[in-house]
This record gives structure tokens, sequence and C-alpha cells, in this order.
């Protein structure tokens, strides 16, 4: 968990997209030590990284919360901008004395950062009350609850789930005594969390946008029967509670969603003229008018002069039962058949089999690469771990210098993860997936290394054969 | 499933054309597309229509269609929809000058799940010049089908990327097929919400958008059964939020009912068709159980319509289950059976070992019951009866004084936040950039300043003077059953409060 790589002083183009991740976070840390995708975006991250890199290195508690007391007492809206930021959002040290002593010293539920919104008295109240209703399960089961009797009935246990949010925070990984409390504290800070981040879109510093996480996620995320279900996951500037949530090693997926807004107004919606029925006239207008005519395109089949035909050809033809090749189904069959479907093909399309570059498809790309560039790509992709997505083009274009980009991505397309979904299947591997670009983690050890040995063995095969 | 039967409410509205009969198709293709790559590792990749297109031209069917290579769209094309700023920081933004504009990639959403990748800006314009040349084909006439598996990127808003889409082509596209058609329908099969297009005609009664996705912790987030429009728009968008592992069966007994009533009520004269393949059972990011014959019964239910119809793609990250699907689909446009058995072509490896045409399902758990989908059917058809026939007749009359409050939320400060829980303006000073400016119809705030103003009577219904047309009033659109199942109440308090702001909501 603890590599983290240099920032690379060329980013590749594309940054990492995130949807493929896992949402569930690991330890946290603070974003400094992170990864970075760029270097602007360490730059920009680094502001903000300092202060809670510091925070937490000081270990000092008892600051952040005289904050948050400080504010209820003077200002129930606190209108500095950036309050946001103020959060705890590294792992503070807990020094539970001090923080149960602030706590409980404090009036009404100050101590809360989770309160600190609320500073009208009556929105106040129906949080107390529904943090009240949170708690009940809690109170007075056990007697290791801080005897905070402060504040309005019904919150005096907050200070104690939210020390036991500070410890988790501190040391999540630290073993908890009673499995069943745990599970109950969980569902009661999330409950918390719920009531204090009732609305969307928290907007933050976009830097803070989670793509840091990207390194961590994948590792965890090694499974192929695991996969992130949720595009984009992270592609808005997530919630300040999701954020949070996923450094607390939670699921996302357990907060709320809030009932996301529909945009109203210039902003959002096309602008559509009112209808009136077009004469005959502008009908004839729209269809004679040649730059909406130019919105059709190039025709490219039928072949000018001639006329669609559609019945004398046969159509929805798959391939024959059996065929007559030596070794019906082996790779040398396949590519046979391939080769005279091509070849009808080209006879059947003429000039438009060249127009739709069915030159440049497939197993037609390897033609235009040695065998050992072929090799050494599949090498390069085997042992750059494929997770590191910058660095494995970065690197493919350093090895295989006569080769551009696109013809590295062309091959990659076209040759690679084809052949890939082969040896997938020779394998017998039962989830056969193409597009995996994340390297497969096997988690037979012996497995693993017959795979490279059996794939090595096929890549070269592969390519001997074909050139 | 039995096709015949269930498609019989489609093929009441058909004077002519049944499913047997032929149609006239056309189909764009840009050879280079394939090749765009939006980077190592992203799910989203163009190659995919490649890999269709190669399937369709050993079965054959290429030679059954007309095939246009499209015109990428222009700057004021894409201007139609988008806004200026928007569009030049598409044209100018490259994956080396990007880091010199963090704070236009932040504000157009461009960066992460939406890279900047080499050729960006081209692939948009021949993306969505394909589907706007297939919209121009339909309004020529010449075509009763127009096929663009390299658009139906819905997720595009006005002024901002979102889910791999960066520019909004079916909108554009609709757009186009609103020259010549009083009323478009749009039907969304990607198991994301289609929430671009919903957003961009949200308001009109001209465009109708019936979506069908999964909801509830999921890309994007939107979809909720309770939008259904607003202000002209009321009434005209559809949501049928499902949950994980929807079969074929499921599907079709709530798609086609519902469409049904759609095309017979709303009667448009256009059909636009997003086929997101995400859909189908295996997907890399879905998590959905359609079987590819599944999927295309939707195809093929809109086709009996014989309506001028746009098929689009959309998502679909398993490409050897995507590939397979629009080539099927393409078949049932062209009313051609395909062999099982696949045509040995460039990417045959791809779909090893089966080498089969089949998408199948698998065996994960069904997630909506019967009951659930029920409910949803009721309460969707429910508000479709509240359409009239065709919105040339005006629905109803709207006096200014019942408008004044919503435009008045739109010019609300945005950054003052509304807790429709709490009733407060929760301050957060946080400079609000794009998303906040995407503000904020609250569907559930609706008015509390409502509730003063209105009467009701003795059994709680709301009576008011402002609706002059004939629609029943104080319809609770099954406010009971609602609130529970798509947010989660925590406390007593939150579940009534939500109760008594829907039933405002039936005032709007």
């Amino acid at each position: 968990m603890d590599h983290s790589t240099a920032p690379l002083p060329n980013p590749e183009h594309s940054i990492i997209p995130s949807q493929i991740l896992q949402v569930t976070a690991n330890k946290p840390r603070p974003p400094s030590s992170q990864a970075q995708a760029g270097a602007a975006k360490l730059r920009a991250r680094g502001a903000a990284a300092t202060t809670p890199a510091a925070a937490a290195g000081r270990g000092d508690l008892a600051p952040m919360v005289g904050m948050y007391q400080q504010q209820l007492v003077d200002d129930p809206f606190p209108l500095s901008g950036g309050r946001c930021s103020d959060q705890p959002r590294q792992s503070p040290a807990p020094a539970p004395a001090s923080a149960s002593t602030s706590t409980s010293s404090s009036a009404t539920v100050a101590a809360s950062p989770l309160a600190q919104a609320h500073g009208a008295s009556e929105p106040r109240r129906l949080f107390e009350a529904l943090m009240g209703e949170i708690l009940l399960p809690l109170r007075g089961a056990g007697g290791g609850n801080g005897g905070c009797g402060g504040g309005p009935g019904g919150v005096g246990d907050l200070g104690e789930v939210l020390r036991w949010t500070w410890e988790v925070a501190a040391d999540p990984v630290a073993a908890r005594p009673v499995a069943a409390e745990v599970r109950a504290r969980k569902r009661q800070v999330l409950a918390l969390r719920r009531a204090r981040y009732l609305r969307m879109e928290d907007v933050a510093n976009a830097d803070e946008l989670p793509s840091f996480f990207k390194k961590r996620k994948y590792r965890s995320h090694n499974n192929h029967a695991e996969r992130q279900k949720g595009k984009g996951s992270m592609n808005m500037p997530t919630r300040k509670s999701e954020r949070l949530a996923k450094r607390m090693k939670l699921m996302t997926s357990v907060l709320l969603t809030q009932r996301k807004k529909i945009g109203v107004g210039e902003h959002f919606q096309a602008e559509i003229p009112d209808w009136t029925e077009p004469s005959s006239d502008e009908l004839t207008r729209y269809k004679n008018d040649p730059n909406i005519s130019k919105m059709l395109g190039t025709r490219i089949w039928p072949p000018e002069g001639e006329i669609l035909q559609t019945d004398n050809t046969v159509a929805g033809q798959g391939r024959m039962e059996s065929c007559k090749c030596p070794y019906p189904g082996s790779f040398f069959c396949r590519q046979h058949h391939t080769d005279v479907a091509r070849d009808q093909l080209r006879s059947e399309l003429g000039q438009a089999f060249t127009e739709w570059r069915f030159d440049s498809m497939g197993e037609q790309v390897s033609k235009m690469w040695t065998r050992e560039e072929q090799l050494k790509f599949n090498a390069l992709e085997r042992l750059v771990p494929v997770l590191d997505h910058k660095t494995f083009w970065a690197v493919a274009s350093k090895h295989l210098a006569s080769k551009t980009r696109i013809d590295l991505v062309r091959y990659y397309l076209n040759v690679f993860l084809m052949r890939r979904v082969l040896s997938q299947c020779r394998l017998n591997l039962l989830e056969i997936d193409s597009d995996e670009d994340e390297a497969e983690e096997e988690e037979d050890e012996d497995q693993s290394e017959s795979t490279s040995i059996s794939q090595r063995t096929q890549d070269v095969q592969n390519v001997k054969s074909i050139s | 499933m039995d096709p015949s039967s269930a498609g019989a409410g489609g093929n009441s509205l058909v004077s002519s054309g049944t499913d047997a009969q032929k149609r006239r198709v056309c189909y764009f293709y840009d050879p280079e597309l394939g090749n765009y790559y939006y980077g190592q590792g992203h799910a989203m990749k163009p190659h995919r229509v490649r890999m269709t297109h190669a399937l369709l031209a050993h079965y054959g069917l290429l030679g059954r269609m007309q095939v246009l290579r499209p015109l990428p769209a222009r700057d004021r094309d894409l201007c139609r929809f988008h806004s200026d700023d928007y569009v030049a920081f598409l044209r100018t933004v490259t994956p080396e000058t990007q880091f010199h504009q963090i704070s236009s990639l932040r504000r157009f959403n461009v960066g992460e799940d939406c890279p900047v990748f080499d050729g960006l800006y081209s692939y948009c314009q021949t993306y969505a010049g394909a589907s706007v040349g297939g919209a121009v084909k339909l309004n020529h006439g010449t075509h009763d089908i127009a096929i663009n598996w390299s658009g139906g990127l819905h997720h595009a808003k006005k002024s901002e990327a979102s889910g791999f889409c960066y520019v909004n082509d079916i909108v554009l596209a609709i757009l186009e097929l609103l020259k010549l058609h009083e009323r478009v329908l749009y039907i969304d099969i990607d198991i994301h919400h289609g929430d671009g297009v919903e957003e961009a005609f949200y308001t009109t009664n001209r465009v109708m958008t019936v979506s069908f996705h999964k909801f509830g912790e999921y890309f994007p987030g939107t979809g909720d059964i309770r939008d259904i429009g607003y202000s002209e728009g009321k009434y005209y968008c559809l949501n049928v939020p499902l949950d994980d592992g929807i079969d074929d069966d499921s599907y079709q007994s709530i798609f086609k009912p519902i469409i049904g009533k759609v095309m017979e009520m709303f009667r448009p004269g256009a059909v636009v068709l997003q086929c997101g393949a995400d859909s189908l059972s295996g997907d890399r990011l879905g998590c959905f159980n359609l079987s590819g014959k599944g999927h295309a019964e939707c195809v093929k239910y809109m086709r009996s319509f014989n309506v001028p119809l746009l098929l689009l793609g959309g998502g679909g990250y398993t490409i050897r289950n995507v590939s397979r699907c629009w080539c099927y689909e393409t078949g049932v446009a062209l009313g051609q059976e395909l062999d099982e058995k696949l045509p040995f072509n460039e990417y045959y490896g791809y779909f090893a070992p089966e080498y089969s045409l089949y998408v199948a399902s698998s065996n994960m758990e069904n997630k909506n019951t019967r009951k659930k989908l029920e409910e949803i059917k009721c309460e969707i058809l429910d508000n479709l009866s509240k359409l009239q026939h065709a919105p040339s007749v005006q629905f109803e009359e709207r006096i200014p004084e019942t408008k004044l409050p919503e435009p008045d939320e739109d010019q609300e400060d945005p950054d003052e936040r509304h807790d429709p829980d709490y009733d407060m303006v929760l301050d957060d000073h946080k400079p609000l950039e794009h998303s906040a400016r995407r503000s904020l119809i609250q569907n559930i705030r609706v008015k509390r300043e409502f509730t003063e103003t209105e009467t009701k009577d003795q059994h709680g219904k709301r009576l008011t003077t402002e609706h002059t047309g004939p629609e029943p009033m104080a319809e609770d659109l099954g406010s009971s059953k609602q609130a529970p199942e798509f947010t989660t109440v925590s406390s007593v308090q939150e579940l009534q409060s939500i109760q008594a702001i829907l039933d405002v909501e039936t005032l709007v």
C-alpha cells in the first residue's frame, strides 16, 4: 500500500479515469503523500496538503475543537469562506483527555463539528432531536460511555461517538475490542453524517478531486469479481462527507444519496422555438438547403452511380459448421478463414473496402510490426504494472521509438487486446474480459507463472505465424 | 419471450408497416473513429464501433443499407446547444496544454472521467455530425431508420462534460428533428440515466424524454421517478428507476406498456432511441442482466411503430458484447435475421471461445421484485395520463402569477442553499463553481409559501383557482409510497416534511 510513485515530469495526456474504482478507501492518509497525476495538480494540491499534514504532524487537537466552539459561540452562521477546508480532514491524534474535556464542557453540541453549520436555533433543535433519535439505541448501552451529560437532552452521548470516531480516524487498522459495538458505532456515525451533510454538492477545492485515491484503489481492486459499478463515481467534486467517508474505509454507497437536482434555466435547457407547421415551401427549402444537406456527409455505399440492391445478396450468414482445415479451431484455421472472408469482402465492397480502412483492422495491423517489436510490446505491457497508466505509454514510446503513439494505440486495440482474449480462453479463465486494461491479478501463484510462460509461448507462436 | 404478444400495443397504432415490412435504413460510420483513445484503463473505447462495423460487413449487412461517412459538425452546429465558451474550450484544449487551464478543466468537468486526449475535438465533431446527419436523413424522408453507433453520448450538458460525454449529439439531433416535427420522443435504455438530454428538454412539451436506468447510488444520481419535468415540460419527462439484475422479461414487462402508452398519448413525429449497451449482462460498469436479444427487443418494438427512428449508441464497456449487440440490432432494424454463428471477421478473436452472436444473460439475482415493478409502472402510467394528447392543445392556462415563485428560484443567488428538510438557508460561502451554477430546481422544496395561500377542503385536497384545465387536482402521486423508497428517511421529522412537501408538489 505504501508505494508512492513519484509524480512524472511529463504527464501523459490522459488523466487516470476514476470510474473503475471501487469506492472503499483504505487507510486515510494526508493527500500530500499520494502520487499525482500531473505536476500542476501537485502544485495545486501542495498548498492544501501542507495544512492538514502539518496539523496532523502536530497532533494537536485542541485548537481545532476550540475553533468550532468559537464559531458557535460567536456567530451562528459562520460566514467565512472555505470553512469546509477547516474540516478535520487529516487524522487528528487523539488527545482523549482534552477531547472529552472540551466536549463535556460545551454547553450545547458545540464540540461536534457536525453541528457547526446549524447556527439558527430552530434547525439546531431539529438537528439535536434528530441526533437524539440516532443516538437513542446506544444510550444506556454499556457503561463505557463518557458521561457527558452536558447539553440538551438526548445528545449526551455525542461526545462519546465523537471520541470514538477520532480514535478510529487516528488508527483505523487497530483492532476494536467489541465488534458489535463497532458496527453500531459505524451506523451512528453515518447517520450523523447524513444529518450533518444533508445537501448535495459541497463544492470544494477541485484540486482535492480524489484522483490520488486511484493508486490505492487499483491495488485494492484486484478482484475480477468485484467491479466498480457506477460509472464516474468520482467525476464530480464529491461531497465532503463522501470523501471523508472514503477515508474511513467505508463505502460511500452507505451514505445517503440525496435527490440530485436538474438544472433549470438558460444555462441548462436547449433553446426550442415554438412550433409552426412548415408550409410545403418551407419543406422544399429545407430539403434543398445545401448547408443542411452537407450534414449528410459522404455516401460510401452504395458506390456512386449504383443503386442499393437489397434482394439479390444473401445476408445474415454466419460461418460454416465445419471446415476442412487440418487443425480445426486452431489459430491457423481461424487465420485462414478470416483471410478468405476478407478477400471475399474486398471483392464485394471494392473501393469501399479501402475507404472503410479494413486494411488496418485486426491482425493486419501486426503486419507492420516486426517480431521483436511485438514481443517487446507484450513484455512491456506485462512488466509495467498496467495500473500505472501513464507510465505504460511513456515507456512503450521510449522502447518502441519507431512507433508513434497512434501506432501503439492501434496495435494495442487491434492486436494486443484481441490476442489476450484468446490466451485467456486457452487458460480457460472463467471470465474473459478483453477490456480489462488492468492486469489480471492471479490469485493462484502457480497459475500466474504458467500464464506468463504460456502467454509468451503463445505470443511467439502468434508472431511467428504471421511474419 | 414472445414478442408478438407484447408488441400488440405498438402495432395497433400503425396504419401500414408491420414488423415484417422492410425499412429503408441508413448508417453513419467514420473509419477514423475507432482510433480515438480515451486513455489507458479508460472504460470507454470508440474502437467498439469499429468492431461492430466489421461484424456488419461480414454478415453482409452493409450492402443492405446506405452507408455514409459523416461530416464533422462545425462549431456553430455544436453551439446550437452548447455554450460558446465550452465549445471553444473543447476546440483548443490538448493533452499538452491542459495543465495550463486547470480552472477551465474544473469548470467544464474535463480531465477526470472525461479526459483530454489526442483528437478530442474532432472526435466530438465526428460523432455529433453523424447524429445530426441521421436526423437530417430522417427529415428528408428518404429513410425510415438512421443509425449512428458512435453517438448517444447522453450525459453531456450545455456547458459541461460528464460521464465520458463531451458533446451531446442527441440534443443536437433532436433539435434538428424539431425543425420538421412538432413532437419528438426520446427513449434511453442505457443503464445510466439520460440526464443531459433530460435537462436540455426539461421545460418543453415538444420533446418527451423517457429513461430506463439503474437508480440508487449510481451515476449520475438523477433520474428519480418524481422528476417529471417542469413548467411547460411537466409530465413530459419520465424516469423509470430500476435495480440491479433486471432480466429480459422484467424489463419488457415495464418497457412495452409504458412506451406503448407514451406513443399513444404523445404521438411523436420521430423517435430517438439511445441504445446504450451497458444495460447488457456482464457489462464492465453495468449491473443489469439483459441478454442481447432482450436489449434488441426494445429496438424491435420501436421499429414496429413505423415512425422515423434514429438509433444511437451510448454506454457499453465490455466491447465484445457491445459490438455483438449493436450488430444484432442493426439486423433488427433491417428486418434481417442473423446466424448465431459469427462469421469470420477481423476481430474474430475477441469473441472467443463461443464465437456466438448472442450475448447471454447470467444467473445474477434480479433485485427488481414484480411488486416493485408494478408500482413503478403504475406510477408512470399515472403520470402519463396527465398528458393531454398533443401539446398544441394548451394543457392549462398559465396565469403569470402562478409562475412567479418559480422564476424567482432561478434567479436566486446560487450561493444560497436550501435545505429541503429544514427549510432554512445553509450558508456555505465557498465560491461555488460549475456544479452550483447548475442550480437547483427543487422539486421537493417547492413551496412552503404555497401552503399558506391555498385552501384545503375537508379531505385535505388542495383547491386552487389557478388551473383551468380539466386536470383532476390533488392527486397525490402515490406520495405515501414514494418517499421511503427513494430516499433514506432517518427521522420521523424528515418523513413528515417530505410528506408535506410532496402534497404541495401536485400544485405546480
